[in-house]
């Protein structure tokens, strides 16, 4: 059995208003079709994507049996704060549906309206119960502003109460406006969000405040694993971070979960050696990202180890 | 031989200029105080690392034989580029009299004017032939430029044609203003600095074009390594004219252990092997021995030769 974490669905709703968009427009790139926003690259799509079934028909030819789908960037947060609400019902709605239609294939990783706050809180209540819906998904900012600001307090003490799991995933960086070249701004500015994202969640307290939810991170972390001795030792240093954090940072960051799609051996071995063998999670990037798992199935790691990566700690987290 | 490759010397001088700089004020921090400018932190410094003996007495303590040293940001690029010639043909000549009497101590990186190109060819001639001089200390972005940057070409046929190591440092990235908070545009804004200015000098082919010089990498790399998979996968979309993976070229640097966690440094040695990984330690501003190399279950040839064995061949220290 194996359980993807890491995957988006590709909702043509979503692209087409995201298309409607003032200053956005559509032209062909590496992965088919790019939207560019006054000439920074927004996101990528194939239309192929959006067929019907395409999502099942990757996973029986990937050897995935349960995948957990969620938006891909830019998420709902591209959109004007009071405009979020409704595209994100709709794309929750629709998420919903497709899972409804394969209840044995297809969770849901919900998306919350984060540019405004009551909004989020109201769909996450609307959403928690529906029974596709095994977690959420966040972005790892919300329009520049970082996911630790206090604006959002109300919605991680209501995740928390729920004990909702949370799947971080990078966006665009806001600094990104330089790194259009090679499409870095996608190709590390990703990876360095999600370490900025995860480090002041940990240095502003959230998860000292709020502990019983799960948090994975995308990406394996995106490189913050390999910060850890620094982070380590400027927290224990900084006045303001040792006032919201009870314990050292690498005892924040061991709590969290990191998917396997830095896809890379070395790096996997890392997060174990890290995080524990209960802390990894298989995940593809579909359906940016078509690699075979040899990179998994070649590592020298116990049988345990392999089947908790690749089923029984979403099985666990997500209930499945 | 054991190698500290990632030390920086302290200059009061150098601070004193820089404290000259318009814009610029001294004020207290956590490692004694700080210039800063605009509200951004420039650089950390603590009276006592002015003390020339301090880093000798601290090598002789924990049983390092030899240490290179370089400019701690901001380097030179601080300064405007009309006045970085000079600026680094002072500090230059006051790192490589540090050095001279003690070169089985101590040996030089010094710093090029990158913000004048031309006048950086002029001092790397000048300073090449010193015997106190092992390499040369490049900052991960000059002034904003990137280092992959078209106007910096002949400098890197230069460096190659004369075979010089470059030991890669980080500085602050150009988006530092907003990662201010916690000290974030040092701890993470760094590090990434460095994963940036890598992947551009690969996916530019600098590395393709001068494959004859030893690149070092600071602080294991700053995220490369672990992002070699997407780097792979990104080549044959955004960087068609490269002859190879990405991966290759990056395994062909070179990388401190700066990362000082184990898990890290196990990431790395399992990425690129012992024989590419290099013993630092960041001083002054951190204060470490030996133990995060020999507390790595490796066998005992690949400790010693992160320790300074491949250090002492690829600067030619011996």
């Amino acid at each position: 059995m194996k359980i993807d974490v890491h995957a988006h669905l590709t909702s043509r709703t979503f692209h087409e208003a995201i298309e409607a968009l003032p200053g956005v427009v559509s032209r062909p790139n590496q992965y088919g079709r790019g939207l560019y926003r006054n000439g920074k690259y927004v996101v990528s799509f194939d239309d192929a994507w959006m067929e019907r079934d395409h999502v099942i028909r990757q996973m029986d030819a990937q050897g995935v049996d349960i995948r957990l789908i969620c938006l891909a960037p830019p998420h709902v947060y591209i959109f004007d704060p009071d405009k979020q609400d409704g595209v994100t019902r709709r794309v929750n709605d629709e998420m919903i549906a497709e899972a409804r239609l394969h209840p044995d294939r297809l969770r849901v990783l919900a998306s919350l309206p984060l540019g405004d706050v009551e909004a989020a809180l109201k769909e996450l209540g609307r959403i928690a119960s529906a029974k596709e819906v095994v977690g959420l998904t966040i972005g790892s900012h919300i329009s520049t502003v970082p996911i630790s600001d206090p604006r959002f307090e109300p919605v991680w003490a209501r995740i928390n109460a729920l004990k909702m799991p949370v799947l971080e995933h990078p966006l665009n960086p806001y600094f990104a406006d330089g790194m259009q070249d090679f499409n870095l701004g996608l190709m590390i500015g990703y990876l360095f969000d999600t370490q900025l994202c995860v480090a002041r969640m940990i240095l502003n307290g959230v998860f000292e405040r709020y502990p019983d939810f799960p948090f994975i991170v995308a990406h394996t972390g995106g490189g913050i694993l390999g910060v850890m001795h620094r982070l380590d030792n400027s927290s224990a240093r900084t006045p303001e971070a040792k006032a919201n954090m009870k314990k050292s940072f690498a005892t924040y960051a061991k709590n969290l979960y990191y998917d396997s799609c830095a896809r890379y051996a070395p790096t996997i071995a890392h997060a174990l050696d890290f995080a524990g063998a209960d802390h990894v999670m298989y995940g593809t990037d579909y359906p940016y990202v078509y690699v075979d798992d040899s990179y998994l199935k070649n590592m020298d790691i116990p049988a345990s180890t392999r089947a908790a990566i690749e089923c029984g700690n979403a099985q666990r987290l997500f209930k499945l | 031989m054991r190698v500290d490759v990632h030390a920086h010397i302290m200059s009061r001088d150098f601070h004193e200029a820089m404290a000259k700089l318009p814009g610029m004020i001294k004020r207290p921090n956590l490692w004694g105080f700080e210039l800063a400018r605009d509200g951004k932190h420039i650089a950390s410094c603590n009276e006592a690392w002015f003390d020339r003996d301090h880093p000798i007495r601290e090598m002789d303590r924990k049983g390092f034989d030899m240490r290179l040293v370089s400019l701690a940001p901001p380097n030179l690029y601080i300064f405007p580029p009309e006045q970085q010639p000079e600026v680094a043909r002072w500090v230059n000549d006051e790192t490589i009299a540090y050095c001279k009497g003690r070169i089985d101590r101590l040996r030089a990186l010094p710093s090029l004017p990158l913000g004048d190109p031309a006048a950086a060819l002029i001092e790397l001639d000048r300073i090449a032939g010193a015997p106190e001089v092992a390499g040369v200390a490049i900052g991960s972005n000059v002034s904003g430029v990137p280092l992959s940057d078209e106007r910096f070409e002949p400098v890197w046929a230069k460096i190659n044609a004369l075979k010089m190591p470059v030991v890669e440092h980080p500085l602050h990235p150009t988006f530092a203003g907003d990662i201010q908070d916690r000290n974030l545009s040092v701890v993470l804004g760094f590090w990434f600095d460095t994963q940036l200015c890598v992947t551009r000098l690969i996916l530019n082919g600098v590395f393709e074009r001068y494959p004859d010089f030893p690149f070092i990498v600071a602080h294991t790399g700053g995220g490369v390594i672990s992002a070699i998979d997407r780097l792979d996968w990104a080549t044959p979309r955004w960087a068609k004219n490269l002859k190879q993976p990405a991966s290759f070229y990056a395994k062909r640097l070179y990388y401190d252990t700066c990362a000082v966690y184990a898990p890290t440094l196990m990431e790395a040695h399992n990425a690129i092997g012992a024989g590419h990984l290099m013993f630092g330690t960041d001083y002054p501003y951190i204060d470490i021995d030996f133990a995060h190399v020999s507390d790595l279950p490796l066998a005992g040839a690949e400790k010693a030769a992160i320790n300074g064995d491949t250090a002492a061949k690829v600067f030619k220290l011996a």
